[in-house]
């Protein structure tokens, strides 16, 4: 196992190596498994996409290859006998569709398949279906070769196909005049040789589309050259090349794309491009009209995540970010990712201190990261794309924005990014719901959200508390440099941090963290430590039989010179989750002790005997545990401070006087 | 008379109220009090000693927040249900009183408590009657706009290019809707003031009245009530504006705050008599058809 993982490690080397020269001009950054050279025609009326596309694919594998795998994505919007539709109802990021229009659904067909040579492939071409039974699903494809692909070997198609947008609903198609040309084209999948990710032999790793699951593919370079109507302004994933005119009112733009993972564009007649830069950088955001004065909040908030990222990650290796800014009526396309290219999401007239502009842009920008240039697989480990990219989202919004306002900042009511993520898993009513680890198809009832989203992102939070800021940061800069370009899995990162925190700490947190992945990323239950009581009892001279002298006399009553206490602190564990655990315990004279406990006993008593009473004790005090369902109970005093209580009394006495009197208005 | 001399008038009725205030302002609290004294217990018992609960002193905190009603919100929901019977009471009371403030003022606000009581206890059947008409008649008014409001909406929602359509539609139909509960307000008090006057027990009848009374003299009956409402947001604004100054951080700005919030109530409680006052002056002096 280790002697092939080697060969397939100095295989992938000489791949990379050689891919320089395979495609694209600059050097390559990634394997560059495919080479896409597209020209597309849309035609706005019929909501079409023409296309024509030249697709070079480079066995990666020493694998004899005969049959390549296609995402045909477009067609989960064909009918609602798809994979898709029968998980989504129809209904995705708030929007229903209008099933009697024709103009409704989606699909792309596959017109002609053919090598170089002339040999026509596509009547080889079955819908298959990985993932389910559901033999109505059409979005893989399978395609018979009549000549194989030998290892290393490479392999050319000349494709005709036509696209038909849906209406949009969930992240691609168009609403009126504003297309999101996503996920639009035949797309080769991923074949992963032994050795990757998690492979045990060469396979093609191509799922079918899910509602709730999003990506993963090769990374490529992209050749692609788009026809508008002359009115039209076109963004697209990398770097524009040419712009022109042609005939009959129409122009033709050519984007070139490099080490990315997909290539997504857009265009609408209504579109204001703002531009800025950063560093090399060029930002360009198309806008809503009525969303002008929105700009800056855009441009800022990219530029804050494209410095951050750079500082605690590492470098932006592309030139251009570009961010769209949908319709009111093509929200269901909003804060969606693509390489360099992103949907944001604003609505007229929100307020400055509403930052979910913000957050969103820093989100999907954040993305690029890790669906991006790591290119995670979004199908089978949503929690690495999502939960990384929500965990550092918090982090450059509360660094940006400012700690407990970062989110919501009005005078009287705020809160950051971190809290709002920690307790969007807390407050769950069944927080038990899922494993972070599963498939991103096998979540059921919500549980997507929040168990690749929120969840991972406070696991990841707490684990930044546990090892220490400069631990962590050594665990996401070492992972990012030993892992982009190149599709890590979850063991992958895992293995990072086993590899930093025991340099950092020995066995300090024992022989590695898997304990802490194993309960809170492949574990579904909660933590959840209590305080349970604080005891102060006065020690009581002895009474009795007192023997030590060698006779049986009766203790003689006497009292201690000072008043002594027994005193003790108890907690409980009530979730199933282990936590290593600091206890604050506070003294009346001010005295302060902290204890450490492994966490691992259902209760835990901690005693003294001392002229001074306990007067607080609080568990965690530093907020590692972040995890923690309920921090309120994580402390407890003896005579707890009741001015806050009055406070809230006289509120809600003054709120009731008015809503009384509000009532009496209408008399 | 002019709506200045009304407005005066009114204030002078509402100075020598002050006996009748100050009796609703008890009222008033003691049916707070009768929801603030448990909500008291059920928060201490909520917290359950946690310093957490303290970060909420200061100022917000969202966590502590969030955390804390989660453990308070059995407790709370028992107490939201209370609350709702006791509005229904005040409810009811409010529509008792009315009786007694009303031929207080009529005979120029010499408050005593007998009368009050009897003119309440008087009056009550025939302003509960007018309460539930204008109930009806303002979900009527709930319907007519906001049917076709609604309609207006979805098809911009369908079809707008901006949601800025939307939100204007939203905001005029708010506007509309606050615009004739304004008027229906107006209607109904005058109403009151022919019932009292008159000691008529046709309610129905006098609503017909008033709402031609009220749109006849529209420009005087509406311009003068608005005027009266000014005096409300200018309390407000003295009220946001000294809390702000205040804050309830500790002990003894969290008592100022309640001295302030009391003052706010009666003087809420004033300005609807206040309101009632000048009114009732106008409606008195301006030459209007008797009961026919």
């Amino acid at each position: 196992m280790k002697c092939k993982k080697i060969i397939t490690t100095a295989f992938f080397t000489c791949m990379l190596m050689l891919s320089v020269s395979f495609s694209g001009n600059s050097q390559a950054l990634s394997p560059r498994i495919v080479n896409y050279d597209i020209k597309v025609k849309l035609d706005p009326v019929e909501k079409i996409v023409d296309g024509t596309m030249t697709l070079e694919w480079k066995n990666p594998s020493q694998d004899t290859i005969r049959e390549l795998h296609f995402h045909m994505y477009l067609n989960a919007f064909k009918n609602n006998r798809s994979t898709f539709w029968k998980e989504s109802g129809g209904q995705l990021r708030g929007k229903g569709v209008d099933t009697k229009d024709p103009k409704t659904w989606g699909w792309v067909d596959i017109l002609s398949l053919k090598t170089p040579e002339g040999n026509d492939l596509t009547s080889s071409i079955q819908f298959v279906q990985p993932d389910d039974d559901n033999a109505d699903d059409q979005t893989v494809a399978s395609v018979k070769l009549e000549d194989p692909v030998l290892p290393g070997e490479s392999l050319t198609l000349n494709i005709e196909f036509r696209s038909k947008l849906p209406k949009i609903f969930a992240r691609s198609g168009f609403s009126d005049n504003y297309f999101l040309v996503a996920q639009w084209f035949p797309k080769i999948g991923v074949y992963e040789p032994a050795g990757m990710r998690y492979a045990e032999k060469g396979q093609w790793n191509c799922h079918q589309y899910h509602a709730h699951s999003e990506f993963y593919a090769n990374f490529s370079v992209y050749h692609i050259e788009i026809t508008v109507p002359e009115n039209f302004i076109v963004g697209a994933t990398g770097k524009r090349i040419s712009e022109k005119t042609v005939e009959n009112g129409l122009k033709q733009i050519t984007y070139l794309a490099e080490d990315v993972v997909d290539f997504a564009w857009t265009t609408s007649p209504r579109f204001i491009v703002v531009e800025d830069k950063w560093k090399d950088v060029d930002i360009k955001v198309y806008l809503q009209p009525e969303h002008e004065q929105l700009a800056l909040r855009h441009t800022e908030s990219v530029k804050a995540a494209l410095e951050y990222f750079d500082a605690h990650l590492g470098p932006y290796p592309y030139s251009t970010v570009s961010v769209v800014d949908p319709p009111f009526r093509g929200l269901g396309s909003a804060g969606m990712e693509y390489p360099t290219f992103f949907t944001a999401g604003s609505l007229w007239g929100i307020p400055d201190e509403l930052r979910l502009t913000e957050m969103v842009t820093i989100h999907e920008f954040g993305h690029t990261y890790f669906m991006g240039i790591l290119a995670t697989n979004e199908f089978e480990e949503a929690w690495m794309d999502e939960g990384m990219n929500t965990y550092f989202e918090s982090r450059i919004m509360d660094h940006t924005y400012g700690k407990g306002t970062s989110f919501v900042g009005f005078k009287k009511f705020h809160y950051d990014d971190k809290e709002n993520q920690r307790l969007s898993y807390t407050r769950l009513l069944y927080p038990k719901i899922a494993e972070s680890t599963r498939t991103s198809w096998e979540f059921e009832h919500g549980g997507y959200s929040s168990m690749s989203y929120n969840k991972p992102a406070t696991m990841f939070m707490t684990l930044e508390r546990l090892v220490g800021e400069e631990t962590n940061e050594e665990i996401w800069k070492t992972f990012f440099e030993k892992w982009k370009f190149k599709h890590p899995c979850g063991k992958d990162f895992i293995n990072v941090v086993n590899e930093v925190v025991t340099k950092n700490y020995g066995t300090g947190f024992g022989e590695n963290m898997n304990w802490f992945f194993d309960q809170t990323l492949s574990g579904s239950e909660v933590c959840d430590y209590k305080l349970l009581r604080i005891k102060n009892n006065k020690l009581t001279p002895p009474k009795g039989i007192d023997d030590t002298g060698g006779n049986k006399l009766i203790y003689k009553k006497t009292e201690y010179e000072n008043i002594i206490y027994k005193s003790s602190v108890v907690i409980h564990r009530l979730g199933e989750v282990v936590m290593p655990q600091e206890v604050l315990i506070h003294f009346e004279d001010g005295e302060e002790v902290i204890e450490t406990w492994d966490g691992k006993s259902r209760t835990k008593e901690f005693s003294y005997e001392k002229p001074e009473k306990i007067t607080w004790a609080q568990i965690d005090p530093e907020n590692k545990i972040m995890l923690d369902i309920n921090l309120q109970n994580n402390s407890r005093a003896i005579k707890p401070e009741r001015t806050v209580f009055k406070k809230h009394l006289i509120k809600f006495l003054f709120l009731m006087q008015n809503i009384f009197q509000n009532f009496a208005i209408f008399i | 008379m002019t709506i200045i001399q009304d407005y005066l008038s009114g204030l002078r009725l509402a100075s020598r109220s002050l006996k009748m205030t100050t009796l609703i302002y008890v009222i008033n609290l003691l049916f707070a009090l009768a929801l603030a004294i448990p909500f008291y217990g059920v928060i201490t018992n909520a917290a359950h000693g946690s310093l957490q609960v303290n970060k909420l002193l200061e100022g917000f905190n969202y966590t502590a927040f969030q955390e804390f009603t989660d453990s308070a919100k059995v407790s709370i929901g028992l107490l939201f249900k209370e609350g709702i019977w006791l509005a229904i009471l005040y409810l009811l009371l409010s529509i008792f009183m009315a009786g007694g403030i009303l031929k207080t003022l009529d005979n120029g606000a010499v408050f005593k408590g007998k009368e009050f009581f009897a003119n309440g206890s008087k009056f009550f059947f025939r302003f509960l009657r007018l309460t539930l008409y204008f109930i009806i008649i303002h979900a009527l008014v709930i319907l007519i706009i906001w049917l076709p409001l609604s309609i207006i909406i979805t098809t911009l929602a369908k079809n707008a290019e901006s949601e800025k359509a939307l939100f204007y539609a939203a905001i005029a139909g708010a506007v509309l809707h606050l615009l004739i509960i304004i008027y229906l307000l107006i209607v109904a008090h005058y109403t009151r003031f022919m019932i009292i006057t008159e000691d008529t027990t046709k309610v129905l009848k006098k609503i017909w009245t008033s709402v031609k009374f009220v749109s006849r003299k529209f420009f005087s009956t509406y311009p003068l009530y608005l005027l009266l409402l000014a005096n409300l947001v200018l309390l407000i604004l003295v009220f946001k504006f000294l809390s702000g100054v205040v804050g309830m951080t500790t002990g003894f700005t969290i008592f100022i705050m309640f001295l302030l919030q009391q003052i706010f109530i009666w003087s809420r409680i004033w300005l609807k008599i206040w309101i009632y006052g000048s009114q009732l002056e106008y409606y008195i002096t301006s030459p209007h058809a008797p009961s026919c």
